[in-house]
């Protein structure tokens, strides 16, 4: 399985992330990949991308691209209502291809 | 342990005659408070956030908001149902330039999100669930809507 790192961010960092990053890990499983989320507000994604090793970014709440340069970034709200999780998903396969992930 | 409903009874606003998102939180925020659920900041809290990071959601056939703020400001899980006569203009999650009209709100109460996960994903499988939001928008009692949401237990 390949091995992914995510940030999910939400604006409090705890109730949107968490609702959305457990969907997340459950789509991307089966297509092959093992994930590590972590949860954050907007405020604190800068701080965790210089940390380390962030292969994608799922958002519910705007985020300031600057924060996370060369880092995909995808909207994630349609995974909270469960009623558009293809777009979601297509755009995290097709950013994780192109990274060799 | 004995199973615990999301919804409490006097959570549950119905055909509430209201037109503005502050309305809404000060009205849920008084339940709230009376039923311990929340601290007097949480109101406040609410409606600050949301001007922020809004929380519209086009679901199931119905627009809905679930309005929240930081765990600070509760004192234990719990959530509410306002339903309003009249839409009132919320922005959309993630794109606060696409307004919606919601008639429907969940305002929450999230103590533990991390902890409360399987919560808050049988939760998410109402907004899913077309017949269910059609349910609470139409119930004429609290009753009708605890038949929908006391499948959330925790």
């Amino acid at each position: 399985m390949s091995e992914i790192k995510v940030l999910s961010v939400c604006g409090s960092g705890t109730v949107s992330s968490a609702m959305v990053g457990e969907r997340i890990v459950e789509l991307l499983e089966e297509h092959g990949y093992e994930v590590e989320i972590q949860e954050v507000n907007p405020g604190m994604v800068k701080g965790a991308v210089s940390n380390g090793d962030i292969d994608l970014i799922a958002f519910t709440s705007p985020i300031d691209p600057a924060d996370a340069e060369g880092i995909p970034q995808i909207n994630s709200v349609g995974l909270l209502t469960g009623l558009d999780e293809e777009t979601f998903l297509d755009a995290a396969l097709e950013a994780l291809k192109e990274m060799g992930k | 342990m004995e199973e615990k409903n999301l919804v409490e009874r006097n959570c549950i606003l119905l055909d509430q005659d209201i037109h503005s998102f502050e309305e809404v939180i000060q009205l849920i925020g008084a339940e709230f408070e009376k039923a311990q659920i929340v601290k007097p900041t949480y109101v406040e809290a609410v409606i600050a956030r949301e001007k922020v990071f809004p929380t519209g959601l086009a679901a199931d056939g119905h627009n809905i908001a679930i309005p929240h703020t930081d765990p600070e400001h509760v004192l234990r899980p719990g959530m509410g149902v306002v339903v309003t006569k009249e839409p009132i203009e919320v922005s959309m999650m993630g794109s606060p330039d696409i307004k919606l009209q919601s008639n429907i709100f969940f305002p929450l109460a999230m103590e533990h999100p991390k902890k409360q996960l399987a919560l808050l994903r049988q939760l998410m499988s109402v907004f899913k669930t077309k017949e269910d939001l059609d349910s609470i928008r139409s119930a004429k009692t609290p009753e009708e809507v605890l038949a929908v949401t006391s499948k959330i237990k925790f």
